[in-house]
């Protein structure tokens, strides 16, 4: 009996393997090791740059202010519209099966400019409702659809907020007392349900504001091509087409703006986002609130936003070429034989790699700084120093990168894994921090209790719960790294193209067919990678709200 | 029971079904103005469906459903919750977490159009009333759990509903505020003139607050009656488990209401109408001794069947004791197909 009470108490709160000084010492050098070589080193240095040049920097915004214009208006329209589209959406699906809910979600899953190269073959001239009715989306190419796509791509945002908000909170039954104490639908809704679900707004609308300042793939795909250039774009336009010191410099001064510009709202995030989650699971019953007519609005947004698109990319893939009917007298597989040859596939090898490299890496660090995150105030330090690259625009971090490693690993494979995962760390560290956070340390005693040693009292008690949180993170890293396309089209050398690049230069060179195919593929994998994480209701972790 | 008022709550043949399960079966209720129903069963008995069904929270599938004569669901009619003057206070408070004790408790008012400085007047009232004067300006999660009921107590009755439903109210509550509040809700119930209905899983609080206990199973209504009818008098004996202790024993009935054992009819027997330490009683063995605070639970075991036994003051036999008991009132249960005991 001695020995077992020893044991139990030598457990601390939130013990685990950590028992032993050895590996915990081990633990704690590895993650500051990592955070300080892939985070704080080339944050630091892009810091640097702007202490150490500040006139360099603004001579570059001087030079340049509509990019800046561009996107303040941007986020400005694509915002709000993109908050009241998830609220609508997410009062709708309340009681929705999966189905609709993946459907909503599919923009944050399909890569950004995935869809906005499917929205060209389905609204844009000769796409399929031009084919179909003759109509074209006016502006498609411009300020109109890089708000518009910004916009819907952004709705998934506020959408998993309020629905976390709808199912955490007791909203239903508050809204009965409401109803009871003589409100009707209308005033519950303006006096209890919005007010209610105020947090869970703020907190969508920073995400969305946040996610559309930073995307690159929308306004690369639709705004370049009219001349609607972007802090993002912009940055890609100084680096990419120009060598000299002096667009350099510009890229670097952007960035900081977009730095600017995001950090603030990102800050306040961390505040917004700590309502406590407390699922009282299986407290469904009833109806929906908004009933069928609601239910196939619903469905149409989600046809008229992706479904359409998608299907119009798969039919433009399958068309032997460009211009004739897409009917299945003109349908190959051409396009796909194009796709998975050559340059395209070496590409699709380099993705891969990419992918699964950094998801490897991401799971093991983001377990042990989740680890150390419950243990030490230090550990959270550390964690919060780990998310700030994930809450910070890719450009921005893939400018840190250049600044901090071109010198060794330009245009390299290497430089762009290690961006990815100082990226996608947080990503990983959250579903596992998580999982941790809801174990108790009794599963681990009742274990030692019967008799088994530290490691195999982790593995029988801790083990089990943890196993599905770490298989999201891996999965959530490995899509995110698949199809990340703003960082690797800044550091990609002629060695060293992902799947994303090649997709954005088949675009760009107009071969519509190929890059279809390549959209479609990538889309697929994408899909088929998320529909464990939507199914498994977590759709949070896709948002980083949890 | 005197002569009862028209009925304010009329349910007949109220059938629900929830995610295609029949939840309520063909149910009739009445409740009377200024009197108190409490509804007493297990949980899923389907105590707070029809509840909800009153309330208008959810519909109805057959059957009808009436409040001061009007038809509020059935029928192909539907009265939303907000126009069937309706109080109702939840287990869960679901007090507004963004608004004030004060403004919680107007809120009915200020929804109908009163005037606002009316409304606050009449708040305060009520605040008063119910001893949360200085809590006025507070939000709910810096009340306790019984002021917080208080609170939702004083939203349900500021309006002057015709219907008070109380839904497990005092669930979440310690065990001094469980004695005190059904109490102070019957009261209001009485002083409003309101009918009530009040849902609760535990027999002793049904019979506190209540001047027609009804008990339900399985979405039926087995037995609805006077707190002490259902108490000494139940219809089967499901509904004699539900409603407190009890022991079921073969034995014959007495002119004066007390009992032979054994026998050959089936007897329902509450603890304390059984006697302990009787000269030329029933021989029986102590199983097992329960100190109850105000007196001692035995469980005998005896040639009639498994008896329990309340008698005041501390334990005096242990178990494996011997003693002779007798059994000075029983109940003869109606003769149905039970099995269970």
């Amino acid at each position: 009996m001695q020995g077992v009470a020893t044991a139990a108490s030598r457990v601390p709160r939130r013990a685990g393997i950590l028992t032993y000084r050895v590996p915990q010492l081990l633990v704690w050098v590895v993650c500051i090791a990592c955070a300080a070589a892939v985070v704080a080193f080339p944050l630091g240095r892009l810091v640097w740059q702007a202490v150490d040049a500040p006139a360099a920097s603004l001579g570059g915004v001087v030079a340049s202010t509509s990019p800046l214009l561009h996107t303040l208006v941007a986020v400005a329209i694509s915002t709000p519209l993109a908050v009241a589209l998830g609220l609508a959406l997410a009062l709708v699906c309340q009681r929705a099966g999966p189905a609709l809910r993946l459907g909503v979600l599919l923009p944050l899953i399909v890569p950004p400019f995935v869809s906005a190269f499917a929205w060209v073959q389905a609204y844009g001239a000769a796409g399929l409702t031009d084919h179909l009715t003759g109509f074209v989306l006016p502006g498609l190419f411009g300020p109109v659809g890089v708000i518009l796509l910004l916009a819907v791509n952004a709705v998934p945002f506020p959408f998993a907020t309020v629905s976390a908000a709808l199912l955490a909170g007791r909203t239903r039954r508050l809204e009965e007392a409401a109803r009871a104490s003589g409100a009707d639908a209308r005033k519950v809704f303006t006096t209890v349900t919005l007010p209610l679900l105020r947090p869970a707004l703020a907190a969508g609308a920073v995400l969305a504001a946040v996610g559309a300042a930073s995307d690159f793939g929308i306004p690369a795909v639709v705004g370049m091509p009219g001349h609607f250039s972007t802090l993002t774009t912009a940055i890609y336009a100084d680096l990419s087409f120009s060598a000299d010191r002096a667009s350099f410099a510009a890229a670097i001064a952007q960035a900081l703006l977009l730095c600017l510009l995001v950090a603030p709202a990102a800050a306040a995030l961390g505040r917004l986002t700590e309502t406590p989650v407390a699922p009282d699971g299986g407290a469904v019953r009833g109806t929906g609130r908004a009933g069928r007519w609601g239910l196939s609005m619903a469905w149409l947004y989600v046809a008229v936003v992706s479904g359409v698109p998608l299907l119009a990319t798969v039919l433009v893939a399958l068309t032997r070429a460009y211009g004739l009917a897409p009917l299945p007298v003109n349908w190959s597989l051409v396009h796909f034989a194009a796709a998975v040859t050559g340059d395209n596939v070496v590409a699709l090898g380099h993705s891969v790699a990419l992918a699964l490299a950094a998801a490897a890496a991401c799971c093991v660090l983001g377990g042990l700084l989740a680890v150390l995150a419950r243990r030490s105030a230090a550990g959270r330090w550390l964690q919060t120093l780990v998310a700030l690259p994930f809450a910070l625009p890719g450009s921005v971090i893939a400018i840190a990168a250049i600044l901090a490693w071109n010198q060794p690993l330009h245009g390299t494979l290497l430089i762009i894994g290690l961006a990815y995962v100082a990226r996608f760390w947080t990503l990983a560290e959250r579903p596992i921090g998580a999982a941790l956070g809801g174990l108790s340390p009794s599963r681990l005693r009742a274990a030692q209790a019967a008799g088994a040693g530290p490691l195999r009292a982790w593995w029988v008690g801790w083990w089990p719960a943890l196993a599905p949180a770490c298989a999201a993170a891996g999965l959530l890293t490995f899509v995110q790294a698949f199809h990340e396309l703003t960082i690797s089209s800044l550091l990609y050398g002629p060695g060293s193209t992902t799947i994303a690049v090649a997709v954005l230069s088949a675009d760009q060179g107009g071969d519509v067919g190929t890059t279809a195919a390549l959209a479609v593929l990538l889309a697929i994998v994408s899909l088929l990678a998320a529909i464990p994480l939507v199914g498994s209701r977590r759709a949070s972790v896709w948002t980083g709200t949890s | 029971m005197s002569e009862l008022p028209p009925a304010a709550v009329q349910c007949r043949g109220v059938a629900v079904h929830l995610g295609g399960r029949a939840v309520l079966h063909d149910l009739d209720l009445d409740v009377a103005a200024g009197r108190v129903v409490a509804l007493l069963g297990a949980s899923g008995a389907g105590k707070s469906t029809l509840l909800n069904a009153i309330a208008g929270f959810i519909p109805i599938e057959a059957g009808e459903i009436r409040l001061d004569g009007r038809l509020v669901a059935g029928g192909g009619a539907f009265v939303p919750p907000e126009r069937r003057r309706v109080g109702v206070v939840f287990q869960d408070y679901a007090l507004w977490p963004h608004m004030t004790v004060h403004q919680i408790v107007a809120y009915p008012l200020i929804v109908r159009g009163a005037p606002r400085h009316e409304a606050g007047e009449r708040a305060e009232q009520w605040l008063a009333r119910l001893g949360l004067g200085d809590l006025a300006g507070r939000r709910p999660d810096q009340l306790s759990g019984g002021q917080q009921q208080r609170v939702g107590l004083a939203r349900a009755l500021i309006a002057e509903p015709r219907v008070l439903l109380c839904d497990e109210p005092t669930a979440n509550l310690d065990a001094r505020l469980r004695t005190e509040l059904p109490g102070e809700i019957r009261d209001e119930v009485v002083r409003s003139g309101a009918a009530g209905v009040y849902v609760t899983h535990d027999p002793s609080e049904a019979f506190t607050v209540a001047d027609v206990v009804a008990v339900l199973e399985a979405g039926r209504i087995l037995q609805a009656a006077g707190p002490a009818e259902v108490y000494a008098r139940p219809a089967s004996q499901t509904v004699a488990a539900l409603t407190g202790l009890a022991s079921f024993v073969r034995g014959g009935l007495r002119p004066d209401g007390s009992a032979e054992l054994p026998g050959g009819t089936l007897l329902m027997v509450r603890p304390e109408w059984v006697d302990l330490a009787v000269d030329g009683g029933l021989q029986a063995r102590v199983v097992d001794v329960r100190f109850t605070g105000d007196g001692t639970l035995y469980r005998l075991d005896s040639d009639a069947g498994c008896l329990l036994a309340h008698a005041g003051g501390e334990p005096r036999w242990g178990a494996g004791a011997a003693v002779s008991c007798a059994v000075r009132r029983a109940w003869a249960l109606p003769q149905q197909p039970e099995t269970s005991g």
